[in-house]
Formats: C-alpha cells, structure tokens, sequence
C-alpha cells in the first residue's frame, strides 16, 4: 500500500512536472537568453506605442491616439490622427499613411512615424505644415502588423507575415495579399506556408479588418502604404496590366513625388504602375482605388537592392524619411485640393 | 504490483495509439526523421510534398496523401522550416509571373536573374519548369549568399 502510494505520488509529480515544463516552454521560458526586445534606432512595438502617446501628450490639441482594432495575437493597431482640433470630427479631407503591413520592413515604420512626429514638431514655426494640418484630417497608422513585427525583432528578421496560426503546424498570412479585390488571383499563393500566402479568404485577417473598417469609417483622399526595398513608387492595378481610369492622374502624382524625392538626396524612386513589376492581388491599394476611387500608393523605400535588402541600416533612416516628408507634404496636399472632405 | 502492471499496460496501449495516429496523416505539414532515399520517393508516390530537405529530416505536406504512411510523422519547429536564398536564370518577360505565382518569395529582379527566398518544394517546382535556380545560401536567415 505504501508503495503503491509511492508509485501514485510519483506519477502524479512526473504529471505536473510535464505540465510546468509545457507551460514554461509555451510562454517563452524554455531556457536560453531572453529575446532583446530592442531594435537599435528602429522603433519596436513597445517603443512606436510609447512614442505615439508621448506626441498626443505634447500636442494635445493636434494629436489622438487610438486603437483602430487588434492584431491576431491580441496587440493594438495604433493610429495617430493629426488636426487642429483633433478631438473633433470636422469636414475636412482625410490622408492616410500606413507602415508595416510586412513584418521585416523596419523602414516602413519608421517613415511615417517621423512624418508625423515632424508634423506636430513644425506645426507652430512652419506655414506650410500648419495649412496641411488646419485643413485637413492625417492619420497615420505606423505599424500595421505589431505580431510580425514583433517576430522580426525577437526571432526571425526576415519574417513577412502577420502570426496567425494556420493550423497546420504554419503560421502567417500576407496582409498585403489579403485585402478584398480581385482577393484570390495572381501573385499570392494558396500554400499557408508560402510568404504570399493570401488566407482563407478575403479580409480574413484581424490586420486587414481593421483597416478595412477604418478607411469605410473615415472615406480618405489620399493614402500612401509605405514598403522597402526597391525605390519605387507605385500605383494601381496591381491585379491587372490594364491601366486605370485615372491613369494619367495617378501617373502624373507618382512622377511629382517621385521628383520631390529625388531632389533631397539624390535617390531615385522609379514611379510606375504597380502591374509593371508581376501581377499581385489582394494588396492594399488596389482594394482602396476599387472601393474609393481615389489616389493610393505603394512607396518601396530604401534601399535600391537587395544589398542590404530590408535590413536597411540604421544611418538610413533620417535620410529616407527625409526625402520622403516633401512627396508625402505633396500627395497630402494635392488632397485637400482636390479630395472630398470627410463628413 | 498488479497497479503498476495496469499503468504500464495503458502506456503501452497510448504509445500505440500515438504511432498508429501518427502513420495516419491529417491535413498539414509533418516532420519526418531521417527518411532514406527511398522512403521519400515513396512519400512522394503516396502524394505528399516535400517542402523542406535537410540532413537528418524532411518536412511534408500530406494534404493530398491517402492512407497510412510506413514512417513516424511528427510536429516540427518554426525554425525548421528552412527556406534558401536562389538565383534564378530569366529567358523572357513572362518569367518573373511564373516564378512569382509558384510562392516563391521574390525580392529582387537584376538584368535576367531573379533573386528569391524559396522552399525546397519550390524549387523543385521551378527547375520542373525549366528555370536554371542556383541555390547561394542553404538557410537565408542565416544569410550567406555569395555578394
């Protein structure tokens, strides 16, 4: 009898020993350093949340920080609004610059945060910041995908996707192939463990819903989703080689922001059609030309190559965002110009 | 003693159990220990992919197999899905669509090469096609592609 107790408490130990291990190890535990949750001068999750709120803490009446929904593992997709009177809903014309809709694309984070960073920073000394912010709504959405990201930083640098769970021992969709138009068709892949994989189905992504529902919610005039590598400038279609009803509008606004770029340091960002490279479907700017028929771009920052590809070094980040605040003041503008103000 | 009997006997059943469901695939990707030769062509004959072949495993996807399968099927770690880093030889405009619409993950496109992130079962796929792939890094992230 006593052993046969002994024997219980044994495998009753050896049981909850298991389940400590397995708790352990599936909350990171297992052993080994802990991951370095920094990311030198590039802005992680963490810090690209503190920085946004310490900007609506220093400009209150020109900043709002929300939350424009969460990421598959539960993160906050944060969004800065900047306005003069930015609690308020005016009739104004809404642009809109995304970051990160790709994991490892550390540039497309942060670009936009500095544009907006030096948008509240210039409002009071510069007049031509504050015409941009007295007339119009800017939102800018840094990081789209804080899970990838996040991977990026921790385990993988080349991750591409966001972290859902596919089920089948994979993980990740391609957010950038997972928007609603022509969702499906060439240039994204059905294997869940390609990096273009598309998702079960359209807008099937916590990512690509909420900005779904916050670009129905604000109608934008404008919208620029910042990428790396390449330098280009890119409009719609991408799903298709026909060109698009406003063709030459988006042509010309591709090539003045591409000229805009140039002229700071140098860089030549090539402007094209987005089909001229391969067909892709599912991708951000395609969906918002076909639902708001208005101007959208996909900017590939730096570098040129794939040398250094997407670990652009940190040096770089100041003179990318550099050149790309005039084209991005341009398109902006040219919104409230033209644009239909937001009701 | 005859309670410790009982025990090991219901281990044994588990442990059973466990191999026969593992034999047994399901939709998704399995790992597979140290498949000779010729249990991967047979993996292959029986419909599963082979996305990834390293020294010491492979990964399959069993999606399309049908029955049972005469190795250990196991889960894999993150880590363990290997992609390389391939230079692909072009021969005419509609290449880059081809190579782009197997999944491959294609970073960049230099005179006539397309230069790529890409699984074993991709490029398999490719050099099916025709595309000359040249393999220049065995693990792109841990990066050694010839500059």
């Amino acid at each position: 009898m006593k052993r046969r107790q002994g024997f219980t408490l044994k495998i009753s130990a050896l049981i909850i020993s298991c389940a400590a291990l397995t708790f352990i190890y599936c909350n990171g535990g297992g052993g080994g350093n802990p991951p370095d949750l920094t990311a030198g001068l590039y802005h992680t999750y963490a810090e690209i949340n503190t920085e946004l709120h310490a900007l609506q803490t220093a400009y209150p009446q020109l900043a709002k920080v929300s939350s424009i929904g969460k990421s598959v593992e539960g993160r906050d997709l944060w969004a800065i609004k900047i306005s003069d009177n930015v609690a308020q809903d005016e009739a104004e014309v809404v642009s809109v610059l995304f970051g990160a809709h790709h994991a490892r694309e550390w540039i497309s984070v942060d670009t936009p945060f500095l544009i907006a960073k030096y948008l509240l920073e210039n409002y009071n000394s510069n007049a031509q910041v504050s015409d941009l912010v007295n007339n119009s709504e800017i939102w800018v959405i840094p990081m789209l995908n804080p899970d990838g990201h996040q991977y990026s930083v921790t385990t993988n640098r080349l991750w591409r996707k966001n972290r859902r769970n596919n089920g089948d021992g994979t993980f990740g969709v391609d957010l950038n192939r997972n928007y609603g138009h022509n969702w499906g068709g060439p240039g994204s892949s059905g294997d869940t463990f390609s990096d273009i994989y598309r998702g079960p189905s359209a807008f099937s992504e916590p990512e690509t819903q909420a900005a779904r529902n916050f670009m129905q919610q604000v109608n934008p005039s404008a919208v620029i989703s910042y990428h790396n590598f390449s330098q280009l400038v890119l409009y719609p279609w991408g799903n298709t080689n026909s060109p698009p009803p406003d063709e030459t509008l988006l042509n010309q606004l591709a090539v003045e922001m591409a000229n805009k770029i140039r002229a700071v340091h140098g860089e030549n960002y090539t402007p094209q059609q987005a089909s001229d490279l391969y067909l892709a479907s599912g991708d951000t700017i395609d969906w918002l030309y076909a639902m708001f028929s208005v101007p959208g771009f996909t900017i590939e920052l730096r570098p040129r190559s794939r040398f250094p590809g997407f670990e652009l070094p940190e040096s770089q980040i100041q003179p990318t965002f550099e050149e790309n605040l005039p084209a991005a003041i341009f398109l902006m503008e040219w919104a409230v110009q033209n644009g239909t103000p937001s009701s | 003693m005859q309670f410790s009997r009982y025990v090991l006997i219901i281990f044994a059943l588990l442990v059973g159990i466990g191999t026969i469901m593992a034999q047994a695939p399901g939709a998704g990707l399995k790992k597979v220990s140290n498949a000779t030769g010729a249990q991967i062509q047979a993996l292959k004959q029986a419909g599963a992919d082979i996305i990834v072949q390293e020294p010491g495993y492979i990964i399959i996807r069993t999606d399309h197999v049908e029955g049972a399968l005469s190795v250990n099927l196991e889960t894999f770690k993150e880590e363990e899905m290997v992609q390389r880093l391939v230079q692909i030889q072009l021969s005419d405009s509609g290449d880059v669509q081809k190579i782009v619409d197997t999944g491959v993950d294609l970073w960049e496109v230099e005179d006539n090469t397309a230069y790529a992130q890409a699984y074993d079962y991709y490029i398999e796929k490719l050099r099916g096609m025709g595309f000359t792939v040249e393999i220049t890094a065995q693990n792109a992230r841990i990066r050694e592609e010839k500059k």
